[in-house]
This record gives C-alpha cells, sequence and structure tokens, in this order.
C-alpha cells in the first residue's frame, strides 16, 4: 500500500446505486497524424467526486483533459456535460475551468487581477469581481499577496493563486493538470492534502492528471489507469490495487509479482503462463520447509539482492525463471543474505488471478 | 481549438493576400518575360544573352571576384572581432556598445556608409593623406573607380553580418571543451585549431554563405564607389529598367541573381545547423 | 596572441566607425567642400538643408511611407506569427519561409519585379507604388521579432484566458497584446528603420515630386559632393544611434555573450 495515512474519501455514498453522471466521454479518440493518442475512450465521472486520470507520459492522460477542456477537439467521439454534448463548444463556453501545469499566471497582472479575471469575463463589476477573488484568495491562504505579481511568488504560491483562479468561477468541473510536479515532496505532500479538502469543501467534481500513483491513490475517490491511449481500469484505489484487471495495471500501480498459479489457486503450475498477482508484502521468505503455515504455496530460489530502506526490508530473488520480491516492515530474516537458498511462500488467498 | 480552421483562414487571409499580390505575383511576372523574346515568344534566348556576350562576362567576373575577396576579407576581419567581443571582452557594457558599434551601421542607409568611404578615399580623403604622410606611399593612390575602392566599401557593408554569425557560433562552443585539450596537453593553438577553429567552421561557412550572396547582389555600393568605371552585376540589371528598357533582358538578369541567392541561401542553412563529427567505425 | 586579436579587433571596430565620424564630422566643415577633419566647425549646413524645401519633402515622404510600411505590415504579421506559432497547418513550414525571405532575397531584384508587375496594372510612380514594396520588405523584420514572443508559456496564457471565459478577442488584447508588446516594438523600429534608409526599392518609382532621403542623396552624390549630403546624412545616422539604443532599451542587445 502507498505510503502515508489514506485520506479521507467523498466517495459516491449519496446514492450509491445511481451517481448522477456530471461528465460523459463516449468513444472518443484522438489522432494527431499517424499517432494515435486516444484509442475508443468511454468514461462516465461522477457528481462531485475525486477522480484521477493516473498513466505513464505518452498514455494519453493529457490529451484526454484537453480535450474534455476544449484545447483540442476530438477526431471522433462526444463529450457531454450535465447530458448536453459540448464536443463543438470553445473553451469559455464550457462550465469547467483547469489549473495549468505551469500555472499560466498572467505576468503583467497582480494576483488579485489574476483572480478576478473569470468573473470580469462573467460580466460582474470590477468591485463585484475583486470581492470574490478575495474570497478564493482566503481560502487558499493567500488573501494578503492580492497586489503582489505572480513574478514574485514562489511555485507553492503559485499553484495556489493558480487554483483560487479557477475555484472562484465555481465551475461544475475543475480540471487539474499535474499541478502539483513541479513542487518538492514535503510541499507536495501538504498540497495534496489541502487540495482534497477544498474540493470536498466546495463540492466541484475534480479531474486529476498524474503520473505519480502515490499521489492519485491518496487522493481519489476514483482512479482511471491509462496506458497507450486506452482506459485499463477505472475504479476505486484500494480495488485497483487489490484486483488489477490486467498485467499493466497490476504492475503500474505498487509492485507485484507475477505467480504461476492454476485457476483453482490450488497448486503452482510452472509450464503455465504467470496470471496470478501477489503483492511484495504477500509474499514471506523461509529458510526451513517446516515454517511454512499450513495451505501455503512456496517457490525455491536465490536470493539475488536485499535493501533496507526506511524501515523495509525488499529481498529480490530468482525463482526459475520468476523474478521475485517480498518486502516486510522490519529487518530481513534471519539467514538471508545474498546468494543464499530460500523459499518464498504465500497464502493462495492473498493472489488475485487476472482477468479474473 | 474547436473551430481552428476557419480561425487560421481568418488569421491568414491578408499577410497571404499581400504576399500573393505583391512578392509571388511579380516575380513571377518577372520570371516569365525571363523567358520572353523581344517579340513575345517563349525562349531561352535572355539567358543566352547573359552567358554569350563577353562584356556581361566581364561584368560576372568582376561581380564574383569582388564578392569572393570581400567575403574573405570579412572573414579575416570577422572573426578576430567576433573572438574579442565573445572570448575577450569581460565586461558587459563594454560589450554592448561594441554591440551597438556593430550593429549602428546597419541602421544607416548603404548610401551614407558609402558616401563616407567617397571621402575618406578620395585623392584627398584621409586614407591617402595617411599613407602619404607615413611614407607608404609617394603620391595618392586612386581608390574611387577601382575595384578596391568597391571592395573597401562592401567589406564595410558586409561586415557586421559575418561578426554576428561567427560570434553566434562561438558563443555556442562548450568551454568545457577547450579545457580538455589543454587538459590532454594541448597548447593554445593547437587548440584552437583542433577543437575551438572546427566547432564553428560551420558558422563561418553559413556566415560566408550568406555574405557571399549579399556581395553578389549589391547594387548602392558598387553605383557610387565605381565612378562609372566599373560595372557589377546588380548594376548591369538596373541598367535594363531605368535606361534600356528591356525589361525581359532586365528579367534574365534578375532570375539568375535570384536563383543564385535562394541556393546559397538553402545550402548555408543547411550548413548553419550544428553537426557532431561522424564516428569513424572501427 | 591575445594582444594580436585584440589590436585586429579594436582596428576593425575603428574602421566600423570610421566612416559615420567622417559623415558627420564633414557635415560641421565651414568650407564650401566637403573637408575631413572639418576646417572651422559651423552648424551652417545643416541651417541650410532645413530650410531646403526638396529635403523637407523628401522627409516627409520617407517618414510617411516608413510609418505606412510598418503600420501595414504589424497588420500582416501579428495574425501570421499568431497563426505560425499555435496551430499546425500544410504548408506553414513554406509561408513561414516565403513570408521571411525579402530578408534575404536581392531587393534590386524585387523592386524591378515590382516595377515591371506595377506597370501593368498603374501602380507606379506613386506612393502606393512605393508604399507595396516597402511593406513587403519590412513584414519580416516585425515577424522576426513577434515569432520568439509566442512561447509555449505564451499559449499556457491565451489558453487560461480561454478557460476563464474571456471570447477570442478579449484574449488578444488582454493578454496577447500586453506580453508580444516589446517584441511589436522593437520589430516596429527595424521596420520603420529599414523603409526609411531603403534605397533600392525605392529608386524604381520615385520621382521629382516623390522623392525618398535616401534616393535624393544618391542622385545628388553622383554629381556633386558637399557638406549639405553630409549634414543630412548625420541626421539619420543620430536617427540611428537613437533607434538602436531605444532597441537595446526594450529587448536587449545581448547578442554575442557565451553565458
Amino acid at each position: 500500500m502507498p505510503s502515508g495515512p489514506p485520506l479521507p474519501t467523498a466517495g459516491t455514498a449519496k446514492s450509491p446505486t445511481d451517481p448522477m453522471t456530471l461528465l460523459a466521454i463516449s468513444n472518443l479518440s484522438k489522432t494527431f497524424g499517424t499517432f494515435k493518442a486516444l484509442d475508443n475512450v468511454s468514461l462516465d465521472i461522477n457528481q462531485g467526486e475525486f477522480i484521477s486520470l493516473l498513466g505513464p507520459s505518452g498514455c494519453g492522460k493529457t490529451t484526454l483533459l484537453r480535450l474534455i477542456g476544449g484545447f483540442l477537439s476530438p477526431t471522433s467521439g462526444r463529450i457531454a456535460i450535465g447530458g448536453e454534448d459540448v464536443s463543438a463548444l470553445p473553451p469559455n463556453r464550457r462550465p469547467l475551468n483547469t489549473v495549468f501545469q505551469n500555472y499560466a499566471l498572467f505576468p503583467h497582472m497582480t494576483v488579485l487581477e489574476n483572480v478576478a479575471y473569470g468573473p470580469r469575463r462573467a460580466g460582474c463589476s470590477r468591485a463585484e469581481a475583486e470581492k470574490k477573488a478575495l474570497e478564493a484568495l482566503e481560502m487558499v491562504g493567500l488573501a494578503a499577496m492580492a497586489k503582489r505579481s505572480p513574478k514574485a511568488m514562489s511555485g507553492g504560491q503559485q499553484q495556489r493563486v493558480s487554483l483560487a483562479r479557477a475555484v472562484v468561477n465555481r465551475p461544475k468541473l475543475l480540471l487539474l493538470d499535474e499541478p502539483l510536479s513541479a513542487l518538492d515532496l514535503q510541499l507536495r505532500k501538504r498540497m495534496q492534502l489541502e487540495l482534497k479538502q477544498l474540493q470536498m469543501q466546495l463540492g466541484i467534481t475534480f479531474i486529476f492528471v498524474t503520473h505519480d500513483q502515490d499521489e492519485a491513490m491518496a487522493m481519489s475517490d476514483r482512479i482511471a489507469v491509462m496506458s497507450s491511449g486506452r482506459i485499463e481500469q477505472v475504479d476505486e484505489a484500494a480495488s485497483i490495487y487489490r484486483r488489477p484487471k490486467t498485467r499493466f495495471v497490476a504492475d503500474f500501480i505498487g509492485e507485484a509479482n507475477f505467480v504461476p498459479v492454476t485457476g483453482d489457486r490450488r497448486e503452482l503450475d510452472l509450464s503455465q503462463e504467470a496470471r496470478g498477482v501477489l503483492r511484495p508484502e504477500a509474499l514471506r521468505i523461509f529458510t526451513r520447509a517446516e515454517d511454512i503455515p499450513e495451505g501455503w504455496l512456496s517457490l525455491s530460489g536465490q536470493v539475488t539482492a536485499i535493501t533496507y530502506v526506511g524501515g523495509l526490508s525488499n529481498v529480490y530473488l530468482k525463482a526459475g525463471d520468476l523474478e521475485l520480491h517480498a518486502r516486510r516492515y522490519r529487518a530481513p530474516p534471519q539467514g538471508v543474505s545474498e546468494g543464499a537458498q530460500v523459499l518464498a511462500c504465500f497464502d493462495p488467498a492473498e493472489v488475485h488471478i487476472l482477468g479474473a | 481549438m474547436s473551430q481552428s480552421r476557419t480561425t487560421i483562414l481568418w488569421l491568414l487571409a491578408f499577410p497571404v493576400c499581400l504576399l500573393t499580390a505583391f512578392f509571388v505575383m511579380p516575380l513571377s511576372v518577372v520570371l516569365i518575360s525571363s523567358f520572353t523574346s523581344g517579340e513575345g515568344q517563349f525562349t531561352f534566348g535572355q539567358y543566352g544573352r547573359i552567358l554569350l556576350d563577353s562584356y556581361h562576362w566581364d561584368v560576372i567576373l568582376v561581380t564574383f571576384r569582388l564578392a569572393v575577396l570581400s567575403t574573405l576579407i570579412c572573414v579575416l576581419l570577422g572573426y578576430p572581432l567576433a573572438w574579442y567581443l565573445v572570448r575577450i571582452v569581460k565586461w558587459r557594457s563594454w560589450r554592448r556598445a561594441c554591440v551597438i558599434l556593430l550593429i549602428l551601421p546597419l541602421f544607416t542607409s548603404n548610401i551614407v556608409r558609402s558616401f563616407g568611404w567617397m571621402i575618406l578615399l578620395g585623392r584627398t580623403g584621409l586614407v591617402n593623406e595617411f599613407l602619404v604622410s607615413f611614407g607608404f606611399v609617394d603620391r595618392p593612390l586612386r581608390f574611387l573607380g577601382t575595384e578596391t575602392g568597391i571592395l573597401i566599401g562592401l567589406v564595410y557593408i558586409l561586415l557586421p553580418f559575418m561578426v554576428l554569425t561567427i560570434g553566434n557560433a562561438l558563443a555556442k562552443v562548450d568551454p568545457a571543451l577547450e579545457q580538455a585539450s589543454r587538459d590532454l596537453g594541448a597548447g593554445s593553438a593547437r587548440t584552437f585549431f583542433s577543437i575551438t577553429f572546427p566547432l564553428t567552421a560551420h558558422g563561418v561557412l553559413a556566415g560566408g554563405i550568406i555574405v557571399f550572396s549579399m556581395a553578389i547582389s549589391a547594387y548602392v555600393t558598387p553605383a557610387l564607389l565605381s565612378g562609372g568605371k566599373v560595372t557589377v552585376l546588380a548594376m548591369l540589371a538596373f541598367q535594363q529598367y531605368s535606361t534600356v528598357f528591356d525589361f525581359n533582358y532586365g528579367g534574365a538578369l534578375s532570375i539568375t541573381l535570384l536563383v543564385f541567392t535562394i541556393a546559397l541561401i538553402g545550402i548555408a542553412s543547411w550548413l548553419a545547423k550544428p553537426r557532431t563529427p561522424e564516428l569513424e567505425g572501427k | 596572441m591575445t594582444m594580436v586579436v585584440r589590436l585586429i579587433a579594436l582596428l576593425t571596430l575603428g574602421y566600423l566607425v570610421l566612416p559615420l565620424v567622417v559623415v558627420i564630422g564633414g557635415s560641421l566643415t565651414d568650407t564650401r567642400f566637403l573637408a575631413f577633419p572639418p576646417q572651422g566647425v559651423t552648424l551652417e549646413w545643416y541651417n541650410v538643408i532645413l530650410r531646403d524645401p526638396t529635403y523637407i519633402n523628401s522627409f516627409m515622404i520617407s517618414a510617411l511611407l516608413a510609418a505606412a510600411a510598418t503600420l501595414v505590415a504589424i497588420l500582416a504579421a501579428v495574425p501570421a506569427a499568431i497563426a505560425i506559432s499555435r496551430y499546425d497547418f500544410k504548408g506553414k513550414a513554406m509561408l513561414s519561409a516565403l513570408l521571411l525571405s525579402p530578408l534575404v532575397l536581392p531587393h534590386i531584384v524585387l523592386g524591378a519585379a515590382l516595377l515591371q508587375y506595377g506597370a501593368s496594372i498603374g501602380l507606379i510612380q506613386n506612393f502606393p507604388a512605393l508604399l507595396v514594396g516597402h511593406t513587403v520588405i519590412v513584414t519580416p523584420f516585425v515577424l522576426r521579432t513577434l515569432l520568439p514572443q509566442f512561447s509555449r508559456d505564451q499559449v499556457s496564457l491565451e489558453e487560461a484566458s480561454r478557460d476563464l471565459g474571456a471570447s477570442a478577442w478579449s484574449t488578444f488584447f488582454l493578454v496577447t497584446l500586453p506580453q508580444i508588446r516589446s517584441g511589436l516594438i522593437s520589430g516596429a523600429i527595424f521596420a520603420f528603420i529599414t523603409s526609411f534608409i531603403n534605397v533600392e526599392l525605392s529608386i524604381f518609382n520615385t520621382t521629382a515630386e516623390l522623392n525618398t532621403i535616401p534616393v535624393q542623396l544618391f542622385n545628388y552624390v553622383q554629381y556633386s559632393v558637399d557638406p549639405s549630403i553630409a549634414a543630412v546624412s548625420s541626421i539619420t545616422i543620430l536617427a540611428a544611434v537613437a533607434a538602436i539604443i531605444l532597441i537595446d532599451w526594450l529587448i536587449g542587445l545581448n547578442f554575442l555573450s557565451d553565458q
């Protein structure tokens, strides 16, 4: 599981059987020349949820976000917000706002003018707009910096101004394009918390793009894992971790061992393709066969490396063709050193079969 | 964005119309007339005249000679100046002042610059006074109306371009490479010839080609400093339009100049891309 | 070795400055013929030319022509720069190359072409004929300084503005224009100067009544050389100095530094 305590999720507890769909993406594709950035993607996003688009670079998550935002037009497919087809609408006519990766704060305007920009364009008088802007800045704790120039602010502060500028318009939908990627680790963790709290406070639906799985797991109600222009799996964080649908998801989220168990999980069949996903914390290392608990399966292998970092010990071993990884919150087991012959064992119940 | 197609069309409407009407069309007209005979028929004859008339051959030779020499001199003077500005000058304000001095001539009219040389190169001009009073010559030399005079004026016009091109190439050379060379035992001369110069060679070549193409098509400077005694290609072309009124022949001369320039610029931009030398396979 | 390079460099710099100094110095001479070093110092020649109606006329035409050409160039270059930097379309590379090509093509050829073409449609020897040619050759200067201003960051700002509800026009005036201001102004200055000093295009379409300063000087100097020419020339040199300092202040001429 990812490090750090999990954040409270808003969930879809209001009506678990029929959450209200705010954004409906149907069969969306986008090609650039011969390159297919997005391949027939469909996704329903619920009102009030915090959903992340997670995947490695090039997977299409940013393309999808920009399509939703109106900065790209789809090659085929449809985008509907609140039931209304917005596929042909320019960005300024869609009921959403974007927090850009590089913040995109107007350098020739003060912070206040930046945040007041949206309300002004919507028709508010200067006084009204500035009042709203100040409220939004209060929410992110930067009301004191209203008269400053964005150029004179730190990355974290700019990020918050950019957030205030987006939420002041009370959009139905907020798109965030890797907003925390330029921040250092400490600041990042703090901002994750603040963002989550803000989202719950305002009730706005957040679509959050990131390549960092810890971030996605910590903040999201649901995660859409993407690869090569397709959505591999959309689910709550825990479900994705425990029951990944494809090999890619299993490998991308957390770390995975792939063990060749048979369909009924009773035994190992080394001739079969390894379709059982086993997380490293579920793999135990034993030196004597007698110590192995009843019902557990075991593989014999040789230790290739041991690391001990931050209270976690990792034992890497090779069992025949399989490369395995065991992890636990303690020092490595006694008598286990590099080159040693050991038994890697697990409870079959912990195995999740791909595609099952 | 969604309506990008129409937006692009609206944005490009005016510039494209301007370009087509007053750049592409006129050049096309010249191109066509260059293939037209006096009677209005299609012919290669106009180009033939360029090649077959011995007087015109002389003009072409003079033009080339001047262009080659001025390019060479620009390299010989331009490289040291570029080196000075990039490597030797340490104060930003002095470098800035020098760059301003370098660019200043470019902001003055050709005629003003050539006029300055007319004053300097006359029989009683500063240059002759200097030469005579320091004993280099017995009597004042004639510069105006000679190729030498035109050369001095041409180099003056072209030098800033050469310095800027070489300077840019020089500025991009990683000093660590030269330090490595010294570290490995090479002296400063060897380092220059083996490391620095080759790395800037593409800049020198590109600058040289650009300067050469400008020299080939120069009009004002040769016209003023020739004293009626020297003719270059651009002057010949201009005559066809101003006095002879043979637009067809003028067209052939113009197109020749144009094609030559385009070819040179094409080569220059290909060369201007810095390339790492291919590693020989062993 | 450094000393030798330094020497050559400084001499070359001197070579670059010399003619301009000579022209300015020659304009101050108290003699009827051009002398450098000047014999006696007087501003009388400036007096003479500032009261000469032909010079005043030419100056007006040159200035008007340059201003008009710059304006039209801006109207052409700004949308072209937006289209080229923000969108991808077929023929984009060729369009950019064509728009920028007058920078490297011989102006004398362009002038001849416009003369021949203009003759067939009555566009010769008048102000519009001059304007058209000047516009074509100065547009690349504006385009060239504008294009770098449309960086990826700039595009983000425009997207942000659209995202926040602004229309395309509002975005242009509120966000784009303030950002490209320095590139636009310096490009305009380059354009103005280029038009003002141009000879190779102007000679095809000038007449006795419709003349520009450079062409007037060009014609005059082939018949007689006197300090009045130096005076006019000096004024243009000083104007050039002012323009460069202005551009340096706006966008900084920090070329050739290896920092």
